[in-house]
């Protein structure tokens, strides 16, 4: 009978257990809209629509519970390739990507296609790159993966260290986010969603470490697909007549260039290199929405995607899914889903977009302030919108919308139920909780097999490398609560930040540890840090202004510096031995034992002193 | 399992797939944005055609490369015995 990849490893009645979920949710959002109708307490359902969801996620990360490290670690290798990839195009954009990505798009338009594009570029280049390799190697982290390819604890421990701080910085942009959902959702003050976010998060991701992650993302993520597609194709057939609205908003794109062009809607012109994304808080919008290169130059949309790229493909959180599938080829598999799932999540945020604009181009024109549509004048009160003082008339540019919340914005100007825009908020929430409980997972494994029960962590007993592992989900969690609550800068900003380190720091030495067998330990190390002492010298100066390359292009320059340096110490330092050239070339070959495996167990029968 | 000396051919022609895979993909990531504007003369389903092959198309090109690729290395794959036998 031929052999179907890694299906005898999978539970079969997976299908059934999220198809029940499935349904509870959408019984749960009909009931609440009936509820809306007989006319009960809006924030009584408000609340409903953030406890429930919270609730169930909680419940199937519980459910996940174990004690084997095996499956905190990597879920013991037994995900489908469906699920995975759902999760992981969920976990791509995070709910800082959501509301971030769709929200610049409202403002700049075109010019703000370049983070998505990135994104799905990334995700394409780690499966014809690294993501597979990582897979046949099996370690459940990077740092764990670069220790073991180049034999060397120093550059286990520095990629350790350098792969927490995008760790760090995404669980802090996707708590804020998490914060801003609940409050919203919720009469609960910032530090008391705060602490809330964090019991749901160590439900989800404590008692079975990536087990549970991975069950209790998937959930969130199908939330996330309903909360964002239902009221997006409802718009759709509000606008089009259709409910593919990523598909069929052409039209309208034409509408608006008329509008804007008889409302004498700018047309600015970028320099080659400007770079003016709008950041977190109330702008007007920038543009016409289909003029190109008004706020981002051509060569800056060019090189920020290639930089997102590379900070996709080496991201530490990401790359950490492609070790939980059955097989290599499942792990190539799960990131096709998952560049399929984010390329209709990106064409639905553009759609929303323009559904948005069509909507001020045709509602303001002629309008004051004082005669605001009911819709505009709802988004005032909510704090999404901002009308200009006094009694002049509105316009496409002097009224000011805060970038965030342009997603949750959807059903109040299409005239939809509040419990829709409750569900859109409980999108991004899950969203966020998905990619914030990934990074800190990933913290967690990081210190607890790289740091604290690093080399060899194989040998320590079960309970220490679970406990080591879940104590430092907990600190990270602490420090990533404290850091979102103070820190003032915008979740998108952290994500792109995020993105330039990892771009700059982890994705040259990965490449080349997998396809040039040549690079040794020294070249490994002096990469690495190359990488990251270019890239915090781009962020820290970009943050004082003091050259002209934003902080989220720091791979464009920080790469090639890592790879020279990485290929020249390694020309000039010893071949690596005969022992790890074999395995790079192992590596390299899908079939054939999980090296990490085989190593934990050759290790295991020596002994410690083996 | 591969036999020994199937690795270097292995490899090669791995090689030669994720190559023929990700210029394309890249060549067309850099080019096409930077002729949207000349593009959007035009029109395609009602949209402006260089929206439409930056919002749309770099998707759908990404979507088959990934899939074009899993379908080739998997046949690679087993022509050189390197596929996964569990």
């Amino acid at each position: 009978m031929p052999h179907r990849h890694g299906s005898s490893l999978v539970n079969p009645m997976i299908g059934v257990y999220f198809g029940i979920f499935a349904a509870f949710l959408a019984a749960a959002v009909i009931l609440l809209l009936i509820f809306e109708q007989l006319g009960t307490s809006d924030w009584v359902l408000r609340i409903a629509m953030a406890a429930i969801p919270a609730g169930l996620f909680a419940l199937v990360g519980a459910g996940g519970y174990t004690a084997r490290p095996r499956e905190f670690l990597t879920a013991a290798r037994r995900v489908p390739a469906f699920y995975n990839g759902l999760s992981l195009a969920v976990m791509a954009t995070g709910g800082a990507g959501l509301v971030g990505i769709s929200g610049a798009l409202f403002l700049t338009g075109f010019d703000a296609l370049f983070i998505g594009l990135g994104i799905v570029a990334g995700l394409t280049t780690s499966v014809l790159l690294i993501a597979p390799f990582l897979r046949k190697f099996g370690a459940p982290t990077i740092s764990g993966f670069l220790g073991q390819r180049f034999e060397s604890g120093p550059v286990r421990l520095l990629a350790a260290t350098i792969a927490v701080v995008p760790l760090m910085l995404l669980a802090i942009a996707e708590i804020k986010i998490a914060i801003l959902a609940l409050t919203t959702l919720t009469p609960l003050a910032p530090a008391a969603a705060a602490l809330t976010i964090a019991l749901v998060l160590l439900a989800t991701v404590l008692p079975g470490g990536v087990r549970s992650l991975t069950w209790s993302s998937a959930a969130q993520s199908l939330a996330v697909l309903f909360a964002i597609l239902l009221p997006a194709a409802i718009a759709a057939v509000m606008e089009t007549n259709l409910p593919f609205g990523q598909l069929s908003h052409g039209p309208l794109i034409r509408a608006i260039g008329r509008l804007e062009t008889l409302q004498e809607v700018p047309v600015p012109v970028a320099g080659l290199m400007t770079f003016d994304i709008p950041g977190a808080g109330l702008h007007p919008i920038s543009g016409r929405f289909g003029a190109v290169f008004g706020s981002v130059g051509p060569i800056a949309f060019v090189l920020a995607t290639l930089s997102i790229l590379m900070g996709v493909a080496g991201s530490p959180a990401l790359l950490s899914r492609a070790v939980i599938t059955p097989t290599v080829f499942e792990t190539r598999k799960s990131i096709g889903w998952a560049v399929a799932i984010l390329g209709i999540l990106l064409m639905t945020f553009s759609s929303i977009a323009v559904f948005e604009r069509d909507f001020l181009m045709n509602e303001i024109a002629g309008q004051t302030s004082a005669s605001a549509p009911l819709a505009l004048r709802h988004l005032a009160d909510l704090g999404i919108a901002a009308l200009p003082a006094g009694q002049g008339k509105l316009s496409a540019t002097s009224v000011q919308f805060d970038r965030d919340s342009m997603l949750v914005a959807l059903p109040v100007l299409m005239g939809m139920p509040q419990a829709v825009m409750s569900l859109i908020t409980a999108g991004v929430f899950s969203a966020a909780l998905a990619a914030s409980a990934l990074s800190l997972t990933q913290i967690g494994i990081v210190i607890g097999e790289d740091v604290i029960n690093a080399p060899q962590s194989w040998l320590a007993s079960d309970s220490n490398r679970v406990n080591a592992c879940r104590i430092a989900i907990v600190v990270a969690m602490g420090l990533a609560c404290g850091g979102a609550l103070l820190a003032g800068d915008d979740p998108l900003g952290l994500l792109l930040t995020a993105c330039a380190f990892s771009g700059s720091t982890l994705f040259p030495v990965l490449l080349l540890s997998i396809w040039w067998k040549r690079t040794n330990a020294f070249g490994a190390l002096a990469g690495l840090a190359s990488g990251f002492a270019v890239a915090l010298t781009v962020v820290l100066m970009a943050d004082l202004a003091s050259i002209g390359l934003p902080a989220a292009m720091a791979p464009t320059v920080a790469v090639p510096i890592s790879l020279l340096v990485t290929m020249l110490v390694s020309r000039a330092t010893p071949t690596p031995q005969r022992q790890m050239l074999e395995m790079v070339r192992d590596l390299r070959v899908p079939g054939g034992e999980t090296i990490y495996d085989r190593q934990a167990r050759q290790s295991r029968q020596r002994g410690p002193r083996g | 399992m591969i036999e020994r000396k199937e690795r270097k051919p292995y490899w090669r022609h791995t090689k030669w797939q994720m190559l023929t895979s990700l210029m394309p993909f890249l060549l067309t990531l850099i080019v096409l944005p930077l002729y949207a504007e000349a593009l959007n003369s035009k029109k395609f389903l009602g949209f402006p055609l260089g929206y439409f092959l930056a919002c749309h198309g770099l998707i759908l090109i990404a979507i088959i490369t990934v899939f074009a690729h899993l379908n080739r290395q998997d046949a690679i794959d087993h022509w050189h015995g390197a596929h996964e036998d569990l």
